[in-house]
């Protein structure tokens, strides 16, 4: 025997608009015999027509038919803009690349004006000069005016502290 | 008015929340295209077939008729610059599938609106309730659109997936199969959450009245 906890699911399939002829047919026959279960489908259909919003005003469905023009204007608008910035962009890169093709051999030239063009052969007696190396010259000599040996540790080896 | 006086009357009610009319997505990408091309007789054809399912998207979201207006046209503006994207980027060979996308954008557009929960119990009862209130109301009148006021403020309470399914179902007319695909559930899923949530709104309507008998 069929209980009330049965047609549930009917009710259910019926309210998501799953139910077939024969289940249809079912809960139909049931409902006319079931004040309760016919009470509990009533209430749930009633629920979902009051939860459902009122269909658009007038004034709403007119306000509607502009908008298709005015979305349109809107995307051509930005696709116009979005040109007009890739436009830019390209002009601003072709400009930059004009400005250092062009200012290139220039700024190439002027360097090569600062740089020395032959190789000049240095002045070593100058770098000598300037360097703390001990003479080796003057070194005999202190020797001969009878430096010792030990004046000779005191001078050391001579290579050091060269500022070359 | 008892039960037993119209017993067919349910059943004619369970017919008239029948909805999900089937769409030609092949017709929408075509279109789709066309447009982004420079046909704007296709925008408009794509406006025509989708915007009153879009308004009603967005309607229950929206403070006003203008606000609801203004969703409407960004998401139709939001699913044209992804398709102009797609279009860009694989030269032409594929375009994104129109109507999933639109309705997706208009539901994500119109959570957007209302991510405030205070402008949830503003919007968009109060609008709705005015543009229909200029009609002198019979007491019985009255009574349903008191308890109109009650259902759809508590249509705002619901778990915001029941909402959602709840509301793609009854205000745009979409299918099981649609709403599955707009929130990204399965179709039974969208079934369950849209029983449970006409459940629960009985309950939460319920409530005061028993309590107050």
């Amino acid at each position: 025997m069929t209980t009330c906890s049965d047609f549930e699911s009917l009710i259910r399939d019926r309210l998501t608009g799953d139910l077939d002829e024969a289940g249809a047919a079912r809960l139909d026959a049931h409902l006319a015999d079931c004040p309760a279960c016919r009470a509990e489908a009533d209430a749930l259909a009633d629920i979902l027509a009051l939860a459902k919003l009122p269909p658009p005003t007038q004034k709403e469905i007119q306000a509607l038919g502009g908008v298709a023009e005015s979305a349109l204007h809107t995307f051509r608008f930005g696709e116009r803009r979005r040109n007009l910035v890739r436009g830019l962009a390209v002009g601003i890169a072709v400009a930059a690349a004009v400005v250092v093709m062009a200012l290139t051999p220039a700024l190439m030239r002027g360097r090569s004006t600062t740089e020395p063009s032959l190789w000049q052969v240095p002045d070593l007696d100058a770098l000598w000069a300037a360097s703390s190396v001990v003479d080796p010259d003057a070194l005999t000599e202190n020797l001969e005016d009878g430096a010792t040996e030990t004046d000779l540790d005191v001078l050391g080896s001579g290579y050091m502290e060269t500022s070359l | 008015m008892s039960d037993t006086e119209h017993p067919g009357e349910s059943h004619h009610r369970f017919r008239l929340l029948k909805g999900g009319k089937p769409v030609d997505e092949k017709r929408d990408d075509e279109l789709l295209r066309a447009f982004l091309v420079g046909d704007e007789e296709a925008l408009g054809e794509l406006f025509e077939r989708h915007q009153h399912t879009v308004y009603a998207i967005v309607r229950r979201y929206a403070r006003s008729a203008d606000d609801a207006r203004d969703l409407t046209q960004r998401a139709f503006l939001r699913v044209l610059e992804a398709g102009r994207r797609t279009v860009g980027r694989t030269r032409g060979r594929k375009v994104i599938p129109f109507r999933p996308w639109l309705l997706r954008i208009a539901v994500n557009l119109g959570k957007n609106q209302v991510r405030d929960a205070a402008r949830w119990r503003k919007a968009p009862l109060e609008a709705i309730d005015h543009a229909h209130s200029t009609e002198p109301h019979p007491a019985d009148a009255l009574e349903r659109a008191e308890r109109e006021r009650m259902v759809r403020a508590a249509v705002v309470r619901l778990p915001k997936r029941q909402r959602e399914v709840l509301t793609l179902r009854i205000d745009a007319e979409l299918s099981f199969l649609e709403i599955a695909s707009v929130l990204r559930i399965t179709e039974n899923n969208a079934k369950v959450h849209f029983h449970q949530a006409a459940k629960r709104l009985r309950a939460m309507v319920s409530e005061p009245e028993e309590s107050a008998s």
